[in-house]
């Protein structure tokens, strides 16, 4: 079994990659997030964005890649109604990164490229027309092919976590859905999966496609090389429609755009948490998936992990477990320190939280005036809530759930607010 | 070229074609590319490529919204609903 | 030194365009004729640059209804700095062609309307004809501003590429488009050059580097580029040489290799970028619009393309052709290299001197004459303009005879960032020359 993988993710850039609209997704109504670039109007030129450079270059780097020494950009033609310029501005040979690798528990995955390219547009699909909306056009991504050195489920699930550590690392949010095209091959023909939205489709889109292919080889069937499509209401993958060969891209050159010099970027050492991990467990003779796990999608515990002596260390870990059971978040290096000199093994939350000094009052009341505030912005995103109002009680709970968890009061204190907030306002 | 290599081209640059045109372009795509040939008597195996006339040197923008350049009535060019673009069938 | 252009009050302004107007029914300068008065010093603009505010076709029905809300930098700078656009600049559509004919209503030569006025900026070379004291901003892939310079007696700079910012410019070819002037005055074209050029943080590909005027009285005649031709052209040209010779120039005739492929490299390599450059016209955005949205997205984008002319058609489908990637290597990769084995070659002459050539290979045809010869022997008409313009070699069409009543325009060459030379060049050719126009309005 081959399976190979292209990724895309969003850089965590504050502006598009071509122009200096905003990157990431925000609350503005359609379309209020563009300029003459992202919408492609005649005459608009690109103009590439430092940052997504300078990222893009960590990302290849965590990746295993060399970098290209004059990284460029092509054209690549295709007409869909998303794409503005009827091409997208992405790489090919002249990418940021190629011929990388993630070590997965010592074997690798290879990394055949990492390239920086522009998202196309958000489109929604109706019956008898399309509606379009700009703001996600031109906002930087890599995209990162992997050779096809997976060669199983499990496999493809460690590589999908490893890699979304080492990108987390190199600040992408991971909570953002990967966009992924999927190669799968059990015999010689490659059945492409296109467009596969998140982790959990991915993976069920593979044990699909697995399963379909094994069956057609033990008919004796032949598996056609084609394109496929995940269905995510009936989990399965389906025939789809061609789209261009690379033969009709045509890639060429983008002559409004240059060639980069990357020898004089600074590109610090990436942090692979699994690596990290090792480390720990093999230096403090500590369980290392305990330690991955913490550790993996988490940059403080990593830090604070890495900081301690062998000797602190397993007190260490569960300090962290407490804090996270007791729900406070919101601690600094020092105060995990002063934890760290104290016994708090068989300690409850109460005392934990004198030892914290964070006792009286520990969960510090924000003042009424701020709940307050705090509340009407919450019905102002949904009004809905407030329409409902307090009959309704999934909203009333909802709401109270809100506000406990936010300003750190209890049962009746925030329903008290709440009903106080929502009458005041139905009295305006 | 071969005419179903032509007809892949014509679906390929989404470009129709009625029957005059067909003909007449079929034609002088033919003697152009002829023209074009000219270029096989050429051997230039080391000579680099210029993707530019001249050398342009790297321009990189900085990551910020200071340089945006909005523009009026998006919509004034295009149907609109919602705010969004109306745009064919997909 | 600073330029003379025309300014108008309000009064005169009306009467102004309302003789403009007239004129243009006959010459079809124009696409647009901005009514509202101008306070500045007049100019006028090829079609396919944004002009704020005003109808932006390229002459293409693909654009027909399109206003661009923005200022091409060029424009931004021009406007900034006191001038105003009257209107814009009739063209061949999209810049394709070296006659005018590619429009819907091709332009007319001011001398003889029954000739061709010349392209692809054919309007401006007739605007600038017709209108006192007058520069247009034209811009150029292959020649379009040489071309209808020569045709209509009147002076067409072409910068260096990436002199001039192309933000705003609607493009034909984005590594051979370069906006330029066409223009009746030395000290005129130079004002509204200085007012342009430098690096537009808009724009990657427009540059920073100072443009020079090293002077030099050496010529250099290109003899493997004469073969083609008309011998009357060549004799009139040798009249220039000697001429210019009593003038203190010194004329050396010299060969440069693999000019002779200039022209297939240069259609190549236009037509590959062309087909990408004019893939984002789909029909719902801006200009023209399909307005069945029901239609499957394939079946609408092939139904807003009809609008393109057929050169435009033809170049879209031979350019998509040239990138395919079975034969880039064949077409586009060697025409890349044809391209700096030419500027290399080219560059060892124009360090120490100017190349100089006719601008046309002939004299101004009959619209007749032209309007039914094939693509390649229209496409070979370039081979003079075709060089400078692949090399992006800043050169200049000047006219210099008038024969039976229609002037010739001859064409040199410079260096690199060398641009102001050529002025320096036509202040000193100036002086013992006098532009003939049938008539000026202003």
């Amino acid at each position: 079994m081959k399976i190979g993988l292209e990724v895309h993710v969003a850089l965590p850039t504050k502006t598009k990659l071509f122009c200096s609209d905003l990157a990431y997704e925000n609350q503005e109504e359609p379309n209020s997030n563009v300029c003459p670039v992202c919408l492609g109007l005649p005459g608009a030129k690109p103009v590439l964005n430092q940052n997504a450079l300078d990222i893009s270059a960590r990302i290849a780097k965590a990746l295993n890649c060399e970098i290209n020494e004059k990284t460029w950009f092509v054209r690549k033609v295709y007409f869909y109604p998303d794409l503005p310029k009827g091409y997208q501005i992405t790489q090919l040979d002249g990418a940021i990164g190629v011929r990388g690798y993630v070590d997965l528990n010592g074997k690798k995955i290879g990394i055949r490229r990492v390239q920086i390219e522009e998202d196309p547009a958000r489109i929604i699909r109706e019956k008898d027309y399309s509606l379009i909306d700009f703001n996600r056009s031109g906002v930087p991504l890599n995209e990162i092919v992997t050779e096809p050195d997976i060669t199983s489920l499990e496999e493809l699930k460690n590589f999908i976590e490893e890699l979304r550590s080492i990108l987390y690392y190199q600040g992408v949010n991971i909570n953002q859905e990967l966009k992924t095209d999927l190669n799968i091959s059990l015999a010689e023909k490659r059945v492409e999966i296109k467009n596969v939205t998140g982790v959990r489709n991915l993976i069920s889109a593979a044990e699909y496609e697995i399963k379909r292919q094994s069956a057609l080889i033990k008919e004796g069937k032949e598996i056609n090389a084609e394109t496929r499509s995940y269905k995510e209401d009936s989990n399965e993958t389906v025939s789809s429609r061609e789209k261009e060969t690379e033969e009709e891209y045509g890639f060429t050159f983008e002559p409004d755009l240059t060639f980069y010099d990357t020898t004089k970027l600074e590109i610090p050492k990436a942090i692979i948490a699994s690596n990290v991990a090792k480390e720990l467990a093999d230096r403090n003779e500590y369980n290392e998936k305990t330690i991955r796990e913490l550790i993996l999608f988490n940059r403080r515990n990593l830090s604070l992990l890495t900081s301690i002596t062998r000797e602190e260390f397993k007190k260490g870990v569960s300090l962290i477990e407490k804090f996270a059971s007791f729900g406070v978040e919101d601690y600094s290096e020092e105060e995990f320190r002063k934890m760290l000199d104290k016994d708090v093994s068989s300690i409850e939350k109460d005392g934990f939280l004198q030892l914290l000094g964070r006792a009286n009052n520990a969960e510090k009341k924000a003042d009424e005036a701020e709940i307050e505030a705090g509340i009407k912005e919450m019905l102002s995103f949904d009004k809905t809530l407030f329409d409902r109002g307090i009959k309704d009680e999934k909203a009333m709970n909802f709401m109270i759930g809100e506000v406990k968890e936010k300003y750190h009061i209890t049962g009746k204190e925030a329903a008290y607010f709440i009903k106080k907030v929502i009458k005041g306002m139905l009295n305006n | 070229m071969e005419k179903d290599e032509f007809e892949r081209l014509l679906k390929t640059a989404r470009i129709e074609l009625d029957e005059e045109e067909y003909s007449l372009i079929e034609k002088d795509i033919n003697q152009i590319l002829r023209f074009f040939d000219r270029l096989e008597n050429v051997s230039l195996e080391d000579e680099e490529l210029a993707f530019h006339p001249v050398e342009i040197p790297e321009k990189l923008r900085k990551d910020s919204t200071e340089t945006r350049d909005g523009i009026e009535n998006i919509f004034y060019n295009g149907e609109n609903y919602r705010f969004y673009f109306l745009g064919p069938k997909i | 030194m600073t330029g003379k252009f025309l300014s108008l009050n309000d009064a005169e302004y009306a009467v102004f365009v309302s003789q403009l107007r007239q004129a243009n029914e006959r010459l079809n300068a124009f696409n647009f004729i901005d009514e509202n008065k101008k306070s500045g010093k007049i100019i006028s603009v090829k079609d396919n640059i944004c002009v704020k505010g005003m109808p932006a076709t390229a002459s293409s029905k693909i654009l027909q209804g399109y206003t661009p809300g923005f200022n091409a930098t060029a424009i931004q700078r021009l406007e900034d700095n006191g001038f105003s656009v009257i209107g814009k600049t009739n063209m061949d559509e999209f810049g394709f062609g070296s006659f005018g004919l590619n429009s819907e209503h091709p332009a007319k030569n001011p001398f003889n309307e029954e000739y061709v006025a010349g392209g692809s900026s054919s309007g401006s070379a007739v605007a600038t004809a017709l209108i006192k004291e007058h520069v247009s901003i034209a811009e150029s892939t292959g020649g379009s501003i040489s071309a209808p310079a020569a045709f209509c007696g009147v002076v067409g700079l072409t910068p260096t590429y990436g002199a001039i910012s192309r933000y705003g410019l609607i493009d034909y070819a984005s590594s051979l488009d370069k906006i330029g002037f066409i223009g009746k005055s030395a000290d005129n074209i130079r004002e509204v050059m200085e007012k342009t050029v430098g690096s537009d943080p808009k724009d990657t590909t427009s540059l920073s580097t100072a443009i020079s005027n090293k002077n030099s009285h050496k010529l250099y005649v290109i003899d493997n580029l004469m073969g083609g031709i008309d011998e009357g052209i060549k004799d009139r040209f040798e009249e220039l040489l000697v001429r210019l010779s009593t003038k203190d120039y010194k004329i050396e005739h010299v060969k440069i290799d693999y000019l002779e492929y200039s022209v297939p490299a240069y259609y190549i390599l236009s037509m590959s970028e062309a087909s990408t450059n004019l893939a984002k016209y789909q029909g719902f955005k801006y200009g023209f619009k399909v307005k069945d949205f029901s239609l499957n997205y394939n079946d609408f984008f092939m139904s807003a393309r009809k609008q393109f002319g057929r050169e435009a058609k033809r170049r879209v489908i031979l350019g998509t052709f040239i990138r395919s990637k079975s034969i880039k290597q064949k077409y586009y990769e060697k025409a890349l290299a044809i391209r700096h084995a030419i500027i290399a070659r080219m560059k060892n002459f124009l360090k120490d001197g100017f190349i100089i050539m006719p601008s046309m290979p002939i004299f101004t045809p009959k619209i007749s004459e032209v309007s039914d010869i094939s693509p390649v022997e229209a496409y070979s008409m370039d081979m003079l303009t075709v060089p400078p313009n692949l090399c992006g070699f800043p050169h200049m069409s000047f006219p210099y005879f008038y024969e039976r009543g229609m002037p010739l325009g001859a064409q040199i060459i410079t260096d690199h960032f060398n641009d102001y030379s050529l002025l320096d060049f036509l202040s000193e050719w100036e002086i013992g020359f006098k532009y003939k126009f049938k008539e000026e309005i202003g």
